[in-house]
């Protein structure tokens, strides 16, 4: 998931500056770039156990959703298709860690 | 993702027809205004200008003697209302001519009254003053007229429309609907003439056909210069720059639709300006310079220009803008000329002049608009392309709506040559033949595209057919020797005003056959728009008055469908001439038009609420234009909001309808299945392919002729509001796109060129 959300940046970055492509420079372009990042944040908070408290964990791992599912609705509507695939990877990512470790859902 | 994708499309929405839809309706009207623009005032150089002509030329007036009267193919059968309304009305106002005198007239000039209450100014003793004569006005009486060679060639593409009858269709076939998906940028050129408007210099909204002829591409860029290219690399011949003003004294934005190439019949080897290239400027200016060399013509006025605005002697507010490239044939100059409309009510009266191609001379100046009128209206102008018949010698001329636009209280003449389509002599500019395509129109409905002429096969002959499309997307097939109609033109009842002061006609003409571009009924309330805003749609549906097409403005606001931003614009159609197939775009758009008494218009006017509000003058009422958005900007109405369609001109069926382009807004492109507002036209070549760009995604497109299916995409720097150039240089076929981009589409301007070709 954190991988997938750091790759996912990286692309936005390049979407974002590479002029040419439609969207450079874009409103669109930096809220993906923007959503990627904290989508991987929230990922790698979940994922280091940085969080402590139960119910902390349960309400980033519902943002880290949103911002998955924001960013590849985004993607979509921006013709991002690499990040697009990039958000589902990481989508399996969050549901392979609810699915290992309940916890944060508890 | 179904309902995310809706909720998305819609917030993205929100904001494209807050911004788009009302500047688009600023855009295209006589070329469009501002009211932020600054005032071209009458003792700014256009009133010097005006007086010096005037004190140059100076002889008396000498009217000349009355034309025939009516001779308007839809007079003489007499089946038309409108034709003959016009028919009796130009004897009427030939009548009221004479009597007013020459208000219009210039020192110098004869002037002879023409069909439907128009006139002729001819300078005193010249050819065209000579040949002059009811005899010659009639289709039998004409003597057939030869094409000029040099546009014959069918690997160039030569004029604003590919060709003078605004076919806008190309006979090279290298390029095919199998072989199309591997089109690729050959190169691309940057002028450097843009602007965003966040500087001195206003935005630039750039929208001319590149011109591919004498081995070279022409472009005429916003900043008015002309940049000569080789067709194969793009590399730069030369260039010239008139130095032009760069402020927006008529327009809201610095505008230019390309150039015009002329060259004499014999070219002398050495010879300079043996072929020029012309460009037009915002204040006036026509410049003409060698098409070899970009030096200017030291023959063609005075130094290589000519300065229009001698001949603005009426109600001269602000400058005769040349921004649409002229129409050249048989050494003459056709120029029309954009103005500002909606803050005036008198204002300068529409012209068309003939100059001669070498000199720059006036040969005739052609008047829309009785002289006894003009203290009390104006424009009735032709700021959009004219197509010419080269073996009929006649040019159609879209005349575009009288002043003040939505409000003729003041202005009950019928005006039969206002908001029509109109046949001229090219020899000596007198009206052949006239359709008005709305009487009395008070919805800015400007004729605003080159009528497209094309001979049709129907019912086992050939006829000379012209296709005009139409702000209120009604397509009119005429025959274009005598304006009769077709497929049938009908005078329906149509709803009455009920503005204090308004008479609103009580017949308009209909079209069905072909198919309207766009349906009779407003295409609704959008239930997401509704549902966002909690029923505010609706509501304000009900208490708008719309009883059909031409339900006039009113005081509680009135739902224009199609409004002045709806239906075809100035992109016009194009045609497949072997076939018949005739393709254009079209917008689908819901105003809301209100008339607001003077003295609470002043007290708005006084609150700093101008946006949106347009004085007309000083008649009775101001007028307020909005579209339909709900408070979150989204639209009202249903979609798709922008379609593109092919008929078949033999039988008059439409072949198909496809919505057309993508929204695009902050990034995000809406479903296709929306379509997008366009700007610009398309173009058909004979292996069966469209290429159009003209949608807000920043796509330039090739489209199956047989089905609208989309072949190919290309992404551009900017919206591409314009019309491609197809061409073929060294065996190898091109298309070439002027990417400029225009802020009523997408905040999104740009200085590209790019061609395109199959790889070698």
């Amino acid at each position: 998931m954190v991988a997938a959300a750091g790759v996912a940046a990286v692309v936005a970055f390049v979407n974002l500056v590479n002029s040419g492509n439609g969207i450079a420079w874009s409103f669109g372009a930096w809220l993906v770039l923007g959503s990627s990042l904290l989508v991987a944040l929230g990922g790698a908070l979940l994922a280091l156990h940085l969080v402590l408290s139960k119910g902390l964990r349960g309400l980033m791992a519902v943002l880290v959703l949103l911002g998955i599912v924001g960013t590849g609705v985004a993607a979509y509507f921006l013709t991002a298709w690499i990040l697009l695939v990039a958000m589902g990877v990481a989508l399996v990512g969050w549901l392979i860690h609810v699915a290992a470790d309940p916890s944060p859902l508890d | 993702m179904k309902i995310a994708r809706t909720a998305a499309t819609s917030a993205a929405l929100t904001l494209i027809f807050t911004l788009a839809t009302p500047a688009l309706a600023q855009q295209d009207s006589n070329g469009g205004q501002s009211p932020q623009a600054p005032q071209y005032g009458v003792t700014d150089e256009p009133g010097d200008v005006s007086e010096e002509g005037a004190s140059t030329t100076g002889s008396e007036a000498a009217p000349g003697s009355q034309d025939s009267g009516s001779q308007s193919g839809a007079s003489q059968t007499g089946e038309e209302q409108d034709a003959a309304g016009q028919g009796s009305e130009a004897g009427q106002d030939d009548e009221a001519s004479q009597e007013a005198g020459s208000d219009q007239q210039s020192p110098g000039l004869t002037s002879q009254p023409t069909q439907g209450g128009g006139s002729v100014e001819r300078p005193v003793g010249s050819d065209a003053a000579a040949t002059q004569g009811d005899e010659a006005n009639t289709a039998e009486a004409r003597q057939p007229q030869k094409p000029d060679a040099w546009m014959q060639d069918p690997n160039s593409w030569a004029t604003f429309n590919g060709d003078l009858m605004a076919q806008k269709y190309s006979p090279v076939d290298q390029i095919t609907p199998d072989n199309v998906e591997n089109l690729e940028k050959v190169w691309e050129y940057h002028t450097g003439d843009v602007s965003d408007g966040s500087g001195d210099i206003p935005t630039t909204v750039w929208s001319a056909t590149p011109l591919f002829v004498n081995d070279t591409l022409y472009i005429g860029t916003p900043f008015y210069r002309i940049i000569a290219l080789e067709p194969d690399t793009g590399k730069e011949k030369w260039s010239f720059n008139p130095d032009a003003r760069l402020e927006a004294l008529t327009q809201p934005a610095m505008k230019n639709r390309g150039v015009a190439y002329w060259q004499a019949e014999n070219p002398q080897e050495g010879e300079a300006c043996q072929k020029i290239v012309y460009i037009g400027t915002m204040d006036a200016k026509l410049y003409g310079v060698d098409a070899d060399t970009g030096k200017p013509c030291e023959t063609f006025g005075q130094n290589g220009m000519v300065d229009v605005n001698q001949w603005n002697t009426v109600n001269d507010k602000w400058p005769l803008s040349l921004l649409q490239a002229p129409t050249i044939y048989h050494d003459t100059i056709f120029l029309g000329w954009a103005g500002k409309d909606w803050t005036d009510s008198a204002a300068p009266p529409g012209t068309v002049f003939a100059l001669d191609a070498k000199s720059g001379e006036l040969k005739w100046m052609f008047h829309a608009l009785p002289n006894e009128v003009i203290s009390r209206t104006g424009t009735a102008n032709v700021w959009a392309s004219m197509s010419l018949d080269p073996e009929r010698g006649l040019l159609y001329i879209p005349i575009s709506s009288p002043s003040p636009n939505y409000y003729g209280g003041d202005r009950k003449e019928e005006l039969p040559l206002a908001t029509s389509v109109t046949a001229l002599d090219t020899d000596t500019g007198e009206v052949v033949w006239s359709r008005q395509l709305i009487h009395h129109d008070i919805w800015d409905y400007d004729t605003v595209a080159p009528p497209t002429l094309v001979d049709i096969q129907k019912d086992g002959q050939t006829v000379p057919a012209l296709v005009q499309t139409s702000k209120q997307g009604f397509i009119y097939v005429l025959n274009r020797e005598t304006g009769e109609p077709i497929y049938p033109i009908e005078e329906r009842p149509v709803p009455a005003s009920d503005v204090p002061g308004e008479e609103a006609s009580p017949t308009q003409p209909f079209v069905d056959k072909p198919a309207p571009v766009i349906g009779d009924d407003w295409p609704g309330v959008s239930p997401l728009a509704d549902a966002v805003s909690f029923g505010e749609c609706s509501r304000r549906a009900e208490g708008y008055r719309w009883e059909g097409r031409f339900t006039p403005p009113s005081l509680e606001g009135t739902i224009a469908y199609p409004p002045t931003t709806g239906g075809s614009q100035w992109g016009g159609g194009a045609v497949d001439p072997t076939t018949g197939i005739y393709v254009v775009n079209s917008n689908s758009v819901v105003q809301i038009y209100t008339l607001i008494p003077r003295d609470e218009f002043e007290q708005k006017s006084q609150d700093g609420e101008t946006s949106g509000y347009y004085a007309q003058g000083d008649v009775a009422y101001g007028f307020k234009l909005e579209t339909f958005l709900n408070w979150a900007g989204m639209p009202c109405w249903n979609g798709p909001y922008g379609t593109i369609a092919a008929y078949d001109l033999k039988t008059g069926e439409r072949l198909w309808n496809e919505p057309f382009g993508q929204v695009q807004k902050y990034g995000f492109y809406m479903p296709e299945s929306w379509g997008s507002v366009t700007i610009g036209g398309p173009v058909i070549t004979k292996s069966g392919l469209i290429f159009i760009g003209a949608s807000m995604d920043s796509r330039v497109r090739a489209l199956d002729l047989k089905t609208g299916e989309v072949l190919w995409k290309g992404l551009v720097d900017a919206p591409a509001v314009s019309l491609p150039a197809v061409y073929t240089y060294k065996g190898r076929q091109y298309v070439t796109f002027v990417v400029g981009g225009n802020t009523i589409l997408l905040p999104k301007v740009s200085d590209q060129v790019v061609t395109f070709a199959l790889p070698e």
